[in-house]
């Protein structure tokens, strides 16, 4: 925490929050590239509760997945937070490279293993991350997929306390929280994902919704409209309404045709209208679409080449091993 | 192997909490079961990292007793303070302890002037507060102002506020001792190894962390108890001690090793990456019989009866929403305690073997810190303006408090200075009436004397502006500094 902001070289604007602007920089001393994140100071406020969290939050969470955070600069009208530096977000590397917006699945795939291992990550630490979205998704050329912008995250309590539902913009919200809950878990992370991952396989948002209604039918059209029988407790939300448009819920194939199977079933798991329904992170990951990301070559492992004579070793150490489970059983029965 | 990972190898398992949660239709505890059952797939992680967070985020008594002029006798006063602030805001339960820890952890780094030490308290409450509270509670810089009367200007604060985040390298979320409360209880409620002590604790589960939480907050008070244990030790001994008076039937050593247990499983293991995060223990057999005595069973009597104002109010206000619970509570843990410390028939739990007749409450301290490593240098001074406010305080004003005693002669005397929420009193007061009402004028060993010089000490301090009133009497019976 020494830095100062002369130490770095402000280039192009990258984008603008609501209460941040993010700067290219580059290190004078190194040469390296870096975000900066600069926020102003208001005079009344003192530092902003977004920031301290922010800075906190990222400080205690260290994870391949999630942004590092590098110094925090502190002078008197300014804060600036030197991140790592990503080359695109989630919605300009869909734009760039993919096809009308859709990715390769093979680069799906990626992409949503290392979000839900960075989510997993933020739940095992008690942090919600609140505000997924591509934007907020930050992309290196190697590939690498990262979570940033902890503006809106927060550490969970086991009661937790009730946050404010104006979390998460619109189109990733959760339906629970579009009904008024106000004691949303971990769960809604995972429905941004879920949406984020409808989105890179079709280059399109999955609820474009324009006002919190509106969301609320959009998601209803395609999941279909939830009542007392298949969400029990629904009425009790303050914004359910009894005469909403009765839908029958779609085939997911029908949004996500170039989905296979297992995908679709992931996607399924994902989105499931009733929070406590709704797949965790951890449990996503060990979902068999995943199976050649973290198992990748099983069958070739299993046999072994068996002109190599290395691989027979091992076959007959694996045999040996074999044998000696089974001995007890002979003992048992000469 | 495909097996435990086909697509529906989780169905059951969410089948089966649908099911927990249709069976209750009230949605606020259904979303609470709902929350709680997600948790039970993290609360090994959480908890490791909750130890984690905590070795790093650990104040050092060595260093704050190096402070030249905060005493630790001044604590229990800003700390009753603060708490009364709090319970006014209505904010979250975690605030208190979390500016506690700010406050202690920014007393281990830098050197705090006697005049900025409320400062230095409200800030970190502001701090807290920022951090945890929805932006709705946040008090403005005009209500910090108001709050302290006027003894701060503004940019004080502001100037505060950076020192600590810097001082402190903006590691802000310290985990509380009721965020452990929560965690070891959710932990054991959802244990199905011991089917009847869960439903026990359940069937009691609110009452336990009521008063579990009053424990705790009671213990941030008492510096040679919250000095010698770290929060999730408080946290277990409040469980513990809760349990313990309210007559629980749960055998306590069991109870200890259990949660001891924990930290020797596989899947806590398995978060362990560094030797420093590797705990054998949450708290030892030996430190708990050692703490379990009769002194210390006796100071608990004394001081649950009888807390710090600022509790007094939160928990026993003539309409607050714990006071009936809280009343039977107390009424019901004095009890017990009485009877262990007066045996008729011998105590249920047998922590009082020892018996050793100790007469300072905690014992066996040493072998339980998990001190980090202390750098025992001098602390640098915080380079805030040295000017509190031109109203209150010049230069020689200042000089002539710390040398003297002799304070008659200060004009406009210090002793508004904890004076809490209010006392538009000062502005009134004549020069020539002073009151002998500021910290420094009162000594450590004042402080654990019941009665003090009657004149000007029970003061009733009114506020005009606001609807926040209270009655402040410092030294009435400041029985909360155990000698």
């Amino acid at each position: 925490m020494t830095g100062s902001s002369s130490q770095f070289q402000q280039l192009e604007k990258l984008g603008e929050g609501t209460y941040a602007t993010v700067y290219k920089g580059r290190n004078r001393s190194t040469g390296a590239l870096v975000a900066l994140k600069e926020i102003n100071l208001d005079s009344e406020e003192g530092t902003p509760s977004t920031a301290i969290r922010e800075i906190s939050l990222m400080k205690e969470l260290d994870h391949e997945n999630i942004v590092t955070l590098y110094d925090v600069i502190h002078t008197e009208n300014k804060l600036t937070l030197v991140f790592e530096f990503m080359d695109k977000d989630l919605k300009r590397y869909m734009e760039v490279h993919g096809n009308q917006g859709a990715l390769d699945l093979k680069v799906v795939k990626s992409f949503m293993f290392q979000l839900l291992k960075g989510i997993m990550f933020c739940h095992d630490n008690r942090v919600l991350h609140r505000d997924l979205k591509p934007q907020n998704l930050l992309i290196n050329n190697k590939g690498e997929l990262k979570l940033g912008d902890f503006g809106l995250a927060r550490a969970f309590g086991i009661p937790f306390n009730t946050f404010s539902n104006e979390v998460v913009t619109l189109w990733y919200r959760a339906p629970d929280v579009l009904l008024g809950s106000r004691a949303y878990t971990t769960s809604i992370d995972i429905w941004s994902a879920g949406c984020i991952f409808a989105e890179m396989c079709t280059g399109k948002p999955l609820f474009p919704g324009t006002a919190n209604d509106d969301q609320l039918i959009k998601i209803f059209r395609l999941m279909g409209t939830p009542n007392e029988r298949t969400w029990p407790g629904i009425s009790q939300y303050a914004n359910y309404k009894s005469n909403w448009q009765i839908f029958v819920p779609q085939d997911l194939r029908l949004i996500v045709p170039n989905l296979d199977i297992m995908g679709l079933n992931l996607l399924q798991s994902l989105l499931q209208m009733r929070p406590e329904a709704r797949i965790t992170a951890r449990q996503a990951l060990q979902h068999p679409w995943f199976h050649e990301i973290t198992n990748p070559n099983p069958i070739v492992q299993q046999l072994g080449d068996p002109y190599q004579q290395q691989s027979q070793q091992q076959q007959q150490q694996q045999q040996q091993q074999h044998l000696q489970q089974q001995q007890p059983l002979e003992q048992q029965y000469p | 192997m495909m097996f435990t990972n086909s697509p529906d190898a989780f169905h059951q398992v969410r089948l089966y909490q649908s099911a927990v949660k249709s069976a209750d239709f009230n949605l606020q505890s259904m979303e609470f079961k709902c929350h709680s059952t997600t948790i039970c797939d993290y609360q090994m992680e959480m908890l490791h990292h909750l130890f984690a967070m905590e070795t790093k985020t650990l104040p050092s008594l060595v260093l704050i007793e190096q402070q030249p002029e905060i005493k630790l006798g001044m604590r229990p006063l800003l700390l009753d303070f603060l708490m009364e602030v709090i319970t006014i805001l209505n904010l979250s339960k975690s605030t208190f302890p979390l500016t506690v820890n700010l406050i202690d952890r920014y007393c281990s780094t830098r050197i705090v002037k006697k005049q900025h030490y409320q400062l230095l308290g409200l800030t970190s409450l502001w701090i807290s507060c920022k951090n945890l509270d929805s932006k709705f509670k946040i008090p403005t810089l005009n209500d910090l102002r108001k709050i302290c009367v006027d003894s701060y200007y503004k940019e004080l604060f502001i100037e505060m506020e950076k020192h600590i985040l810097k001082s402190l390298e903006w590691l802000v979320n310290s985990p509380t001792f009721d965020s452990f409360i929560d965690l070891y209880l959710n932990i054991l409620i959802n244990n199905n190894s011991n089917p009847t002590v869960s439903a026990l604790i359940k069937k009691s589960n609110h009452r336990i962390k009521l008063l579990a939480t009053y424990f705790g907050e009671l213990f941030q008070f008492y510096p040679n108890i919250y000095f010698d244990y770290t929060s999730s030790q408080i946290a277990l001994i409040s469980i513990l001690v809760s349990i313990l008076t309210l007559k629980i039937p749960v055998n306590l050593i069991s109870l200890l090793n259990y949660y001891n247990d924990l930290l020797r499983t596989k899947e806590y293991k398995m978060n362990v990456t560094s030797p420093t995060e590797d705990f054998d223990e949450i708290l030892s057999v030996a430190s708990f019989q050692s703490l379990f005595n009769k002194s210390f069973f006796k100071n608990l009597v004394k001081i649950i009866d009888n807390p710090p104002k600022s509790l007094e109010i939160k928990y026993f206000g003539a309409n607050g929403k714990y006071t009936q619970l809280m009343k039977s509570l107390v009424q019901c843990a004095t009890e017990s305690l009485i009877n262990l410390l007066e045996p008729p028939v011998t105590p249920r739990v047998n922590t009082s073997n020892g018996t050793t007749n100790g007469s300072t409450v905690v014992t066996g301290g040493d072998a339980l810190k998990r001190n980090a490593t202390i750098i025992n240098t001098t602390l640098p001074l915080t380079p805030v303006s040295n000017s509190t406010s031109p109203k209150r305080f010049n230069s020689d004003q200042i000089f002539s408090d710390s040398n003297g005693g002799v304070k008659t002669n200060v004009i406009a005397d210090p002793n508004s200075l904890f004076s809490g929420v209010s006392s538009g009193s000062n502005a009134m007061n004549p020069p020539f009436a002073p009151k002998k009402r500021s910290f420094d004028s009162i000594k450590e060993s004042d402080i654990s004397i019941s009665e003090l010089t009657p004149a000007g000490i029970n003061t009733v301090v009114e506020d005009g502006s606001n609807d926040l009133k209270r009655t402040k009497s410092l030294c009435n019976k400041p029985v909360f500094f155990i000698p």
